[in-house]
């Protein structure tokens, strides 16, 4: 007598599951960790070794690396902006640095990852950034332009590449000199589908294209300073077109 | 037998009911007065070890350890006695003398606004300010103790026990107690009372002179670059450099005693300019006597060597003339803090 209504039962729990496992699967957040990784060329960078090349012929190495980048964010297919991070400042000397997590970001197709290389001008103030040591170190003087804070701070030393020369040390400094803003836009197209599974990119920056394309940029004839100079920093504009690019591991 | 069961189960029962033995008498637990440092707004947020808290009681008991010979291995002297308060905590001779009659081959650091510095000492070897209390303690040329020896005086005296009990709730004195507390006196002994700070206060009515504002705009100069150092309210950016005193490094290699990193070789920690005044002499070897002859070594004695910091790119110096010297000292001797200097909390508590 019992055994229909149990073989019942049983059926309408199989079919019940089954209707489930069927049916449309809401996308999930997840969570999404950035790596910013250093580059010259198509190799990662290496610290204090004089072996780079620049177009006009001076090898160059690679001693400190410190930058903001802003609003970073990823773009939906329908051109929903996510945003992740307001502000990094990485400094390729503190590991902690390596790395942004952020967490439950929005279900969804991404195709752009997108930032600010800098701090545009309207935000570069006091308030923009936790007081903090780290920021305090990239404080931009008032006697050269108002805006709070460098953009990045480029260092290393430089020489011709024969005993003809001494090596020099420069000082890639860029930011908004005498007010002006050299920050600038980056989008780069990426493919990211984003359903309950953390997801993994990579932000590149390739310290060769600050030094070429379109303009050749010469440590002899800008000096080891450039924070007083906007033609220089027009220049670093310039360059910083392809500087940066986005990968999805 | 059922019966014999049953009377074991009772006494058991009973056993179990009885009331438990009268607890040994605990140390009455005392709760530390946690203390919030009021601080201008443009200095940044102090990190504060989670494990160590400021509290009125720790900080007391820190001050007291400040000022306390027994620290050393004879009992004769103090991290006070070569920090001193009219010196801005640091020691006025070249190299400070130990309990042993010898001396170190490092200028003293000064002790103010260290609760930012989490790597301490000319070389970094401390991480954080309690690990740089451990130091001074054992080292054979300054307090020349051995730790152990150190608590187990602390601890034959009563009076130390009734301060760390108030301070760490246990009257158990150990190293780790005793280097917590002097780090939270240390974190206090902050200076934000010099005339620059007033300047900065906007509407507050103070103004540099003419000659102040001169080498203020140096100071902050890509020609004069003393500002990427020397950055900030806290005027160091904590970090290590090679600031081109020497073309070699055979002695002291600074940083890399540490890190064994050849590209550490020559870098030392970038003081503080604030009460720079009061706290020659100046280098991490005390080579320089006065302000002026500072000015002088970056105006013409700049050398190089293969780790000389990017951001002394001038060979030599940046060629101040006289006149842009004295705008300079004249900037420098703003960063001057009395008030630092003669604050009674930094007193000896005896």
């Amino acid at each position: 007598m019992l055994k229909f209504p149990l073989k019942s039962g049983l059926l309408f729990l199989f079919v019940a599951l089954l209707w489930q496992g069927c049916g449309d699967k809401d996308p999930k957040p997840a969570d999404v960790q950035i790596d910013f990784k250093t580059y010259v060329k198509s190799d990662e960078a290496v610290q204090n070794e004089l072996i780079y090349h620049t177009a006009v012929g001076h090898y160059y190495s690679l001693l400190n690396l410190r930058y903001y980048l802003t609003h970073i964010s990823l773009v939906k297919d329908d051109g929903t902006v996510v945003e992740l991070k307001k502000a990094h400042l990485r400094d390729i000397h503190v590991p902690a640095t390596k790395t942004i997590e952020a967490a439950d970001v929005a279900a969804g197709h991404y195709t752009a990852m997108t930032f600010t290389f800098g701090i545009k001008k309207a935000e570069n103030i006091v308030t923009f950034l936790d007081n903090t040591l780290a920021n305090q170190n990239m404080y931009w003087p008032e006697q050269l332009g108002p805006g709070k804070f460098h953009y990045m701070k480029l260092e290393g030393q430089y020489y011709c590449g024969n005993d003809t020369c001494t090596v020099n040390n420069y000082a890639f400094h860029l930011g908004p000199t005498f007010g002006a803003d050299y920050s600038f836009d980056v989008s780069q197209p990426i493919d990211l589908t984003i359903d309950g599974e953390k997801k993994f990119l990579e932000i590149r920056m390739d310290i060769d294209q600050w030094f070429h394309d379109p303009n050749d940029y010469d440590f002899d004839g800008w000096g080891p300073g450039i924070m007083n100079k906007p033609a220089a920093q027009e220049i670093a504009r310039a360059n910083g077109h392809n500087v940066f690019s986005a990968v999805v591991d | 037998m059922n019966k014999l069961a049953f009377i074991f189960l009772v006494v058991l029962v009973a056993w179990g009911c009885k009331d438990p033995e009268p607890a040994k008498p605990a140390e009455q637990e005392y709760q530390p007065t946690p203390v919030t440092l009021d601080l201008p707004y443009l200095f940044p947020k102090m990190v504060i070890p989670a494990d160590n808290p400021l509290t009125e009681e720790g900080i007391a008991l820190g001050r007291k350890l400040f000022y306390e010979p027994m620290l050393s291995g004879n009992g004769t002297q103090s991290c006070a006695d070569c920090h001193m308060q009219n010196s801005s905590f640091t020691d006025p001779a070249r190299f400070s003398i130990g309990i042993d009659g010898l001396s170190g081959k490092r200028n003293a650091m000064p002790v103010i606004n260290v609760g930012w510095m989490d790597k301490l000492f000319w070389d970094g070897r401390a991480n954080g300010v309690e690990d740089q209390a451990t130091f001074p303690v054992v080292d054979p040329l300054e307090m020349h103790a051995d730790w152990d020896q150190v608590v187990e005086k602390l601890k034959a005296i009563p009076s130390y026990q009734e301060l760390f009990r108030k301070a760490f709730k246990t009257s158990g004195i150990t190293k780790d107690r005793t280097v917590k507390a002097i780090a939270q006196f240390e974190r206090t002994m902050v200076s934000y009372n010099s005339k620059t700070d007033k300047v900065a206060v906007i509407g507050g009515g103070v103004f540099y002179s003419d000659l102040e504002q001169e080498g203020f705009d140096l100071f902050n100069s890509e020609r004069g670059d003393c500002f990427h150092c020397h950055s900030g309210i806290l005027f160091t950016d904590n970090l290590f450099h090679n600031n081109g005193l020497d073309e070699t490094h055979d002695g002291d290699k600074g940083l890399f005693r540490v890190t064994n990193n050849p590209a550490d070789i020559g870098k030392f920690k970038t003081p503080t300019l604030r009460n720079i005044e009061f706290t020659a002499p100046y280098m991490h070897d005390g080579r320089f006597a006065t302000l002026d002859e500072v000015l002088e070594f970056y105006a013409t004695g700049v050398k190089v060597s293969s780790t000389l910091d990017p951001l002394m790119g001038h060979q030599g110096g940046i060629d101040m003339t006289p006149h842009e010297r004295e705008a300079v000292k004249a900037y420098l001797l703003t960063l001057s803090d009395t008030t630092f200097l003669n604050n009674p909390d930094f007193f000896d508590p005896d």
